[in-house]
């Protein structure tokens, strides 16, 4: 079950990695492609076109998981995830779990030698923006505006819904005091997603949080094998990961757990 | 192998065929060496000045800070040429110190300004792009230079502001937080459902994507108005999307108010006579 609310009416079983064609629904938008005049749409319900492209050269179009940083505009990459269940971990312990974030529904044109993000169609009812840390930005280390999500924890894998992505996730507690997690922040550039073709299922990797001191966690991003048949989605620009090390894909957490 | 000792016979004999006695052709050989080899110095120094100051300081303020650099290293460099020459530059010193003071009194006013905006540069007081409000002037920063701010006010006229006025006015910089807050008030008539109101107006705030989970948006009663209660809402928004939020949420919360059959209440004055007023057609 979700907690926040999601688009229910969706016209195909499965949606990801199918290459788009006709008229397809997806929660209050239609998305609509002609091959024959190489024209993409998306409208609302009501027939008020939202998006309308006319595309030129070979290629074709591919509706991918995208996370949700698209709308109503890209602003950050950072999301905040918060969790519905405060999690106590015990001193000098590790605890493992399962957290979603949001994802939409990211239409992409792909040539022989490129791919680009043409629209995000929205998977989700719920799109608000916190911010993480102190408003003013006068000091060199300032708050981060973070999309805003509540995610329950889940003790093993579980389904996921359209506009969900499954997140594993770990809190590693090196004090030698318990601590309590409410929230988690991650860097949606250092979490590639990857999903089932013909499916709304998606699969985010793993996020690990150390704790070293009260109130201050460092996130990291081991990376780990995808489930079998799960394939890579394509990254948009705005999320490509810098090309530095994976041992330097850190995210801190110095304003509160 | 170079023969110097064969090099400077040669240059000192060429010298002198000109006409200089050997010793003045050995102080302008000397006299050159210095200028050749002070003119690569300073270029050096110029080169590695400017690699450091450019991770510290902004491009603009690194190139004003290396011409000062450079010419005053020049400076140095020909009054070591003309002293290898034999000339004595104490008079021409003494002379440039006092013009120095004369076009520094003179210049007073400029030399403020360049002082004024090297410290705006270095300190990042303001940033093309940054939106401020100086005194009575409110806009954007589109560019700043050693002498002048220009800004751009809300309705598209270019104001050039000194950077000392800019240095030494209450300067109100709104780009230097992450979120602004905005206040908007409704009158709800006396009467109507006070709670109702609270959750359209709270179902709003929350549906909008602007307005930002933390900090919390605050919906209270603030006071009782002439014409009904004034509820006052204060929401936090990306400073980014301030302008936008400003134009939506009071339109987008008077709209959810009036759909859910709350009255809002114009401005209405009530006369009570003291004494009863017949208003029928007066006898004769």
């Amino acid at each position: 079950m979700s907690v926040h609310g999601i688009c229910r009416d969706y016209g195909a079983l499965g949606m990801y990695g199918i290459g788009v064609s006709g008229r397809i629904n997806i929660g209050d938008n239609i998305i609509e492609y002609d091959g024959a005049r190489s024209r993409y749409r998306r409208m609302s319900r009501d027939g008020s076109i939202t998006v309308s492209l006319d595309l030129q050269g070979e290629h074709s179009i591919v509706a991918e998981p995208i996370h949700s940083l698209y709308i109503p505009g890209f602003n950050t990459k950072y999301m905040l995830v918060e969790l519905v269940d405060r999690i106590v971990v015990p001193p000098n312990s590790s605890v493992g779990f399962f957290i979603k974030t949001p994802v939409d529904l990211g239409v992409f044109m792909v040539g022989r030698d490129f791919y680009k993000l043409i629209d995000v169609a929205p998977l989700l009812n719920y799109y608000k923006y916190t911010l993480y840390g102190p408003l003013a930005s006068l000091e060199e280390v300032s708050g981060i505006l973070c999309r805003h999500w509540r995610s329950r924890s889940y003790n093993g894998k579980t389904s996921v819904e359209p506009g969900e992505c499954l997140v594993e996730a770990e809190v590693v507690n090196e004090l030698g005091d318990s601590i309590i997690v409410s929230k988690i922040l991650v860097d949606a550039s250092y979490m590639p997603l990857y999903y089932e073709i013909n499916t709304f299922n998606c699969y985010a990797g793993k996020i690990r949080m150390v704790v070293k001191s009260r109130g201050i966690g460092e996130i990291t991003y081991p990376r780990i094998q995808p489930p079998q048949g799960y394939l890579k989605a394509d990254v948009p620009a705005e999320l490509r990961p810098p090309p530095i090390p994976i041992i330097a894909w850190k995210t801190e957490m110095i304003w509160g757990l | 192998m170079i023969n110097f000792s064969w090099i400077l016979e040669t240059v000192i004999n060429a010298f002198t065929s000109l006409g200089l006695s050997r010793d003045l052709a050995l102080r302008v050989f000397i006299a050159l060496i210095i200028l050749a080899v002070g003119y690569v110095v300073v270029k050096i120094i110029t080169r590695i000045t400017s690699r450091i100051l450019l991770k510290l300081y902004p491009r603009q303020m690194t190139i004003i800070v290396l011409r000062i650099i450079y010419y005053s290293l020049l400076f140095i460099l020909i009054v070591l040429f003309l002293t290898s020459l034999g000339i004595d530059v104490s008079g021409l010193m003494l002379a440039g110190g006092f013009a120095g003071l004369v076009v520094g009194v003179a210049l007073q006013p400029v030399l403020a300004n360049v002082f004024a905006g090297l410290y705006i540069m270095a300190e990042k007081v303001v940033q093309p792009g940054n939106a401020v409000e100086v005194g009575s002037v409110s806009g954007e920063v589109i560019s700043l230079s050693i002498m002048f701010t220009r800004i751009m006010t809300w309705d598209g006229i270019i104001v050039t502001v000194p950077n000392n006025l800019l240095l030494s006015s209450m300067l109100k910089n709104y780009s230097k937080t992450m979120a602004r807050r905005i206040e908007i008030t409704v009158p709800i008539a006396y009467g109507e459902d006070i709670e109702k109101a609270y959750k359209v107006i709270r179902e709003v705030i929350d549906k909008y994507p602007y307005t930002l989970v933390e900090p919390s948006p605050d919906i209270f009663v603030s006071s009782a108005g002439d014409n009904g209660l004034i509820v006052t809402i204060r929401a936090w928004v990306p400073r980014q999307y301030y302008y936008q939020a400003v134009k939506d949420l009071p339109w987008l919360i008077v709209k959810a108010v009036s759909n859910a059959g709350i009255e809002i209440p114009f401005p209405q004055l009530s006369i009570w006579f003291k004494t009863p007023l017949n208003l029928g057609p007066t006898s004769k």
